[in-house]
């Protein structure tokens, strides 16, 4: 037996899991029906190979116990993760639904398998591991995720909701249900005031986040994707602070009655809970920050900081009997800011993918047990309860929602609209979080565990089935605006442009708040936390070669997607033309205007889109690059045609977040001294300082316009050769001072001279367009050298 | 026989109205966090630090040299601010509130304190520098190739935007010149970003100008041209190849132009 090594099994291990692996990648489209019967194979041929019993020092062996859970557990993610991929291959589907929907199949899948197959789900849920491992990432997530902003702004009618609705629907349903309870005919006489308020406290516990990328298309209003947002954070800590102070009563009452102090006591409990929770957040979430403050030199470890700071307030919390899940969301929601600045761009990328990598492995795993305990014997089947429970969810809800709201809005400059109310109360889908609550019931004080978690599954397959595929038909229901879509290509276009031109105005109008403690705390950030937590200066280079970095990612993808789509689409369309422009079959229109609501620029909004279970690159980040570099490209352009220009200070503004700069970098004054003889330094308009460009024959410039397009995101690594001309001095020296960094940046040329033409097309439009005005923004690079404009106007007039 | 070409359609008091966010309202939250400031009760607890906030609030906009100068208490800064009356009978009733905000507001654009603002000022807005449009927005504060933005012009251009009043509509003495905030002249605003020459015409290669700047690069230059030119020719009624600002305006008849070009806190 003892020789049974590390050898023998491992090989075979590894066979089997390519087996698996290739049976699954070889049908890869939507194969949830070859996995599963990949699975049952394997799991037949284990249960076999485990019950077969060792006598003698074998040659080959099979130690399945051994690696069973690890085993089991890696097999189920990976199974989910191939169904989510065959989820997203079709393009309908996430749209149709949830992404939960699909997890709990998966789940269902799976415990079908094990029922099937008699097999033994390991034993991997139980109360401290759901607390200890699975809890904190999916806490840690969407508090890291959270936009901070708004939720400040917000932050009254967010608690007023957020606790309150959880506590009125914990007390409501229980109440409620222990009236059922009291009707003797159902046969639940059993169940005594406590469980049932346990059970209400449970269920109270709503996840609307699944539905969030449901109706994210649909662009629900930023107040009401707060509130949404703000509930799924909030929620989970509440119910299960009431839980705990509950199950705490329960076992109180095991033994003795409940007195009204201990009721006076639970309530002081619960608040001194919370609010312990949150400052022990708030602390580690300034230590973690002031740490990462030092990592410059060793920027690996800049992750596992995070981590494990937020980690640890989740765990002191615990061990003082404060809520974790409190700690680990203030410390997130404490530290995100700081620590973005500080850290470098790669562990920035490395927090974000390793957070939403963590949260949706343990939701994964907890739906996989749903589905191992849906499918199985454990079950009480009482129609009075369960359908009792289903109603009074939604009835608590319901009167949670408008009563609240109600009141809430008398407060409010702008109240929640009718519409919107309902969309909060259709939005209380629940999810893993209710599940796990009720799994983890002690069946010594519960003896009708079975009946809640039962009940508790009915409900989450209700409301994430049901009422998770019907949110997004409804919300564009009610959404009117959406109902006329019927719009001509002029509507659509224009339509657009007044909203950018709104958006625009806005930003030139401000932003104005009346919060005078944000304001207040802004002020305070400002002189004293930023100074103590944020580091003072960013090593140049890494700033000035991520913005290189940045540029010729994008640009590289710039330069393909245009390759690509113009091989796909462009001969039609031109066939089109040449024939005869006039008539245009009602296809090519529609298509056209599909083509116009897919890649016109959205217009900015404040709440970046949410997505659960995916880290979906920015389309407003990505779009912001892509105009910066579109407008820098005709910026050089209009540059090498001589235009003078106005030099102005540098701004110390500063918006894009995935940047991590500091508030305002000092200007290396070598850099400054540089740029000094381009510089206008009263920053006005008031006389450009002339520079001539006589140097430049036109044959040149056009062939320096030929260069351009390699030019933006190499700058001056192909420039050595040609004459020293404005903007080359410019970026030379700019490179001098600072740019070790990306300047061995080597690039597939071809790829640049196949699109040339692309490119140029472009240019050749801006040069004509004499108020696409030149702008390189100070965006990018706070504190950099320059800032540019120039007047079109004048020249035009 | 045409039809009325462009209705002054009164305002859809349920779209102004608290209704306004709707679901789907891209307004979003922005203007509630504006609103509270226009309640004067709520403004007065503001207190002296009050001509601070939009400094705060729009915190891209960075420091201003001698900001402290900007301190000051309520009365005294709104007498600071040059021709208030004569500004507001321009500028149809912009609120004194508003006035004093707006205020506020460009003197913290006005980083150097030059007393007027200039392109660059405004280029540094971040917001803008990430609008497709920013250039042409900020084109559009600086009417006839002025380089100087001064307080008056500041506040006419944004009275574009204020909020169709309709009690104010019904009361309008009809000799009187429209309001700026009159659908007319909003449709005037949005029309003169498409055109650049000032013909009074869209052309085609305007309008390709105007799609270049909104629609992403995946498009390519094929089919944006014809775009372009399906979008002219559905707008051109009398065959010049050209959308003129009537055309514009009537084939935006039925959209909600009150709604679509109002900040509500420019009330």
């Amino acid at each position: 037996m003892g020789v049974r090594g590390l050898v023998p099994f491992c090989p075979w291990d590894w066979c089997l899991l390519l087996a698996t692996l290739q049976c699954c990648g070889a049908s890869s489209e939507l194969n949830r029906s070859t996995d599963s019967s990949a699975q049952r194979e394997l799991n037949v041929r284990f249960a076999a190979a485990s019950s077969q019993p060792a006598e003698a020092i074998s040659v080959f062996t099979l130690d399945y116990d051994y690696v069973q859970i690890p085993y089991e557990v890696t097999l189920w993610i990976l199974l989910a993760s191939l169904a989510k991929i065959g989820f997203h291959l079709n393009r309908r589907l996430p749209r149709l639904m949830p992404e939960s929907c699909l997890l709990i199949l998966v789940g269902a899948l799976v415990g079908a398998v094990i029922f099937g197959t008699d097999h033994k789900s390991p034993p991997v849920m139980d109360s401290s591991i759901y607390f200890l491992y699975l809890l904190p990432p999916i806490v840690l997530e969407s508090g890291y995720f959270m936009p901070t902003r708004p939720f400040f702004e917000n932050l009254g009618s967010i608690l007023w909701w957020a606790g309150l609705g959880a506590l009125l629907n914990a007390f409501g349903i229980g109440l409620s249900l222990y009236l059922v309870c009291q009707v003797p005919a159902f046969g639940l006489g059993d169940v005594n005031l406590l469980q049932n308020l346990l059970f209400g406290s449970l269920m109270s516990a709503v996840d609307p986040v699944a539905v969030l990328a449901v109706f994210e298309e649909a662009r629900v209003n930023e107040q009401l994707h707060m509130m949404i947002f703000g509930e799924a954070l909030l929620n989970d800590g509440i119910s299960v602070v009431l839980y705990n102070i509950l199950i705490a009563f329960t076992k109180m009452h095991k033994f003795e009655g409940i007195e009204p102090v201990d009721i006076l006591a639970g309530c002081a409990r619960f608040i001194i809970v919370g609010c312990g929770g949150v400052f022990f957040g708030v602390i580690f979430g300034f230590i973690s920050a002031f740490i990462t403050r030092f990592t410059q030199n060793i920027s690996a470890i800049e992750p596992l900081i995070v981590f494990m700071f937020s980690y640890l307030s989740y765990l002191v919390a615990e061990t003082l009997y404060l809520s974790g899940i409190l700690a680990i969301t203030a410390c997130a929601v404490t530290m995100k800011k700081y620590v973005e600045e500080n850290v470098s761009q790669t562990s920035y990328t490395t927090i974000k993918y390793f957070m939403k990598m963590l949260s949706s492995v343990s939701e994964t795993l907890i739906f996989i047990f749903m589905g191992v305990s849906t499918i199985g014997k454990n079950h009480e089947w009482n129609w009075a309860f369960i359908c009792f429970t289903l109603v009074f969810c939604q009835i608590w809800r319901a009167i949670s929602v408008f009563v609240l709201f109600y009141v809430s809005n008398r407060f409010r400059t702008f109240p929640f609209s009718v519409k919107d109310q309902c969309v909060i109360f259709y939005s209380g889908v629940r999810g893993a979080g209710s599940f796990s609550l009720a799994f983890l019931l002690p069946l010594s004080l519960f003896p009708r565990k079975k009946l809640f978690v039962t009940a508790t599954l009915v409900v989450i397959y209700f409301t994430v089935f049901i009422q998770g595929i019907t949110v997004g038909p409804l919300v564009r229901y009610l959404d009117v605006r959406k109902t006329n879509k019927k719009e001509s290509i002029n509507e659509e276009l224009h339509a657009r442009l007044m909203d950018h031109l709104k958006a625009g105005v806005e930003d030139v109008c401000g932003q104005w708040s009346h919060y005078q403690v944000r304001d207040k705390f802004k002020k305070f950030d400002h002189k004293y936390l930023r100074k103590v937590l944020i580091r003072k200066n960013l090593p140049k280079s890494s700033l000035v070669s991520l913005y290189k970095k940045l540029e010729m990612k994008q640009a590289i993808e710039m330069v393909e997607s245009g390759v690509l789509s113009s091989t796909a689409f462009s001969t039609p369309h031109q066939a089109q033309r040449t024939k005869e422009t006039k008539r245009l079959s009602p296809e090519d229109v529609e298509s056209m205007r599909d083509i116009l609501t897919r890649n016109m620029y959205q217009v900015r909004q404040r709440t970046l889109s949410y997505n659960k279970y995916n880290l979906q690159p920015q389309t407003s980040e990505k779009q912001a690059k892509e105009i910066l570099i579109r407008r820098r490209n005709t910026f050089r352009e209009s540059m090498k045609k001589g235009h003078s220009l106005p030099w102005g200070k540098p701004a110390g503004t500063k918006n894009i977040r995935y940047l991590s700069f500091p508030y305002s970098s000092p200007l290396p004054a070598g850099r400054d001294m540089k740029v000094a003889e381009f510089t206008d330094h009263d920053g006005s308009d008031s006389e450009p300082p002339p520079i001539m460009f006589s140097t430049h024959s036109p044959k040149e410039s056009i062939q320096e316009r030929r260069w351009a397009p390699e030019v933006i995101p190499m700058r001056s690594l192909h420039r050595a050769g040609t004459p020293p001309h404005f903007g080359y001095r410019r970026n030379a020296s700019r490179e001098e001072h600072l740019g070790r960094g990306g300047r061995a940046i080597l690039r597939p040329k071809p790829l640049f001279h196949a699109v040339d033409e692309e490119f140029e097309s472009e240019e050749e439009s801006e040069e004509e367009a004499p108020a696409f005005g030149s702008l390189l923004s100070s965006e990018l690079r706070p504190g950099r050298d320059c800032n540019l404009s120039h007047s079109p106007l004048l020249q035009r007039k | 026989m045409k039809p009325p070409v462009v209705r002054a359609r009164p305002a859809d008091p349920a779209a102004l109205g608290p209704a306004f966010h709707s679901p789907g309202s891209r307004v979003g939250g922005k203007e509630r966090r504006g609103s509270g400031a226009w309640l004067p009760a709520k403004a007065a607890a503001f207190g002296p630090g009050a001509t601070r906030r939009p400094r705060l609030g729009g915190g891209r906009g960075g420091r201003r040299p001698g900001g402290s100068s900007a301190m000051g208490s309520r009365s005294s800064h709104a007498a600071r601010i040059p021709d208030v009356d004569s500004l507001r009978r321009e500028t149809g009733s912009v609120s004194q509130a508003s006035l004093r905000r707006l205020y506020d507001r460009f003197q913290a654009l006005d980083r150097t304190g030059k007393g007027y603002l200039s392109r660059l000022d405004l280029q540094q807005i971040g917001a803008l520098a990430v609008n497709p449009l920013g250039d042409r927005i900020i084109d559009s504060f600086f009417p006839d190739g002025s380089l100087r933005l001064d307080f008056p012009g500041f506040v006419r251009v944004l009275a574009h935007f204020r909020p169709v009043d309709e009690e104010e509509e019904g009361n309008r003495d009809p000799k009187e010149p429209e309001p700026l905030n009159s659908r007319m002249n909003k449709l005037r605003f949005a029309f003169q970003l498409y055109d650049l020459d000032r013909d009074g015409k869209i052309s085609r290669h305007e309008m390709l100008q105007a799609l270049r700047l909104m629609v992403g690069v995946q498009v390519t230059e094929e089919q944006l041209e014809s775009i372009a030119d399906r979008t002219v020719q559905e707008a051109d009624e009398d065959g010049d190849g050209a959308v003129s600002f009537l055309e514009f305006a009537k084939s935006l008849e039925k959209m909600n132009i009150e709604q679509k070009m109002s900040i509500r806190i420019l009330k």
